[in-house]
């Protein structure tokens, strides 16, 4: 189909496009398709790039925490969950018992691991949510405080 | 032979390796699920059960019991949540990372399971 703006011949004709840069032999003039623009990454950030100050100190803040439910979670090692269960059932829960003593620190290091290419911000909320699921419920129900 | 073989085959190898630890871990997290439902069952049957004796009882409505609904379909959430998060989280993730953070939902989850098997027996306090 041929629009009203093309040349008949079918060549194009650069004085019909709808804007005009100029003269390609001017000093000033920029080709774009030689002078790609070039988009800044956000989404992720470089991995071998040294933490920030802040992001040091969020991460010590939360490693402080996860150590104090590592502490909390051993406490409580002891407590007993189920009772009058079949053997797979025990073995299952002592797995858990053991599990939930390890995961804070096992959420720090995946974090940490796992998320080298993410963005601070991005960790941070990780850990955040590590600290309300991982937060040792057993320790505060079996004990008195006052 | 071509020279990109070894790539693939290391590839199809990472990938089943993948595939065995989400069905290892489906294992595992519907394990966890299936306990779940049986505690669902067991504590509702115990609740009616004590409400229905309550009601031979003169007087001893005032000490009947609900069946905590919320916590116990929350009980049984866990697992699969904990799964589906693992599998979205390590979607594109390479092998090693994929087991950690498997065996960190496992473990999550575990810490969530455990805190109401504790909780709501003692909601009930029969």
């Amino acid at each position: 189909m041929t629009t009203a703006a093309s040349p008949p011949d079918g060549s194009v004709d650069h004085d019909d496009d709808a804007l005009s840069w100029g003269d390609a032999d001017d000093a000033t003039h920029v080709d774009a398709a030689h002078n790609p623009v070039t988009v800044k990454e956000r989404s992720g950030r470089d991995p071998e790039a040294p933490e920030t100050s802040g992001a040091l100190i969020g991460f010590g803040v939360f490693g402080g925490l996860y150590l104090l439910y590592t502490v909390a979670w051993l406490l409580t090692a002891s407590t007993s969950y189920v009772s009058d269960v079949d053997t797979v059932l025990t073995v299952f829960v002592e797995v858990l018992r053991f599990l939930s003593i390890v995961a804070p620190a096992l959420w720090f290091t995946v974090v940490l691991w796992a998320g080298r290419g993410q963005r601070t911000r991005s960790r941070l909320l990780w850990m955040l949510l590590g600290a309300l699921v991982l937060f040792p419920w057993p320790f505060v129900m079996t004990r008195s405080f006052g | 032979m071509t020279a990109a073989t070894p790539t693939v085959r290391r590839s199809s190898r990472a990938f089943v390796g993948k595939v065995v630890v989400w069905l290892v871990f489906a294992l595992l997290f519907a394990y966890m699920t299936v306990q779940s439902v049986g505690n669902l069952v067991t504590v509702s049957q115990s609740v009616r059960a004590f409400n229905a004796f309550l009601g031979t009882t003169s007087g001893g409505d005032s000490l009947a019991r609900s069946t905590p609904w919320v916590w116990l379909v929350l009980d049984i959430a866990i697992a699969p949540v904990a799964f589906v998060v693992a599998l979205w989280v390590s979607r594109r993730a390479r092998l090693a990372v994929t087991i950690g953070v498997f065996v960190l939902a496992f473990a999550a989850a575990g810490a969530l399971w455990l805190d109401l098997q504790l909780f709501v027996p003692r909601l009930l306090d029969f």
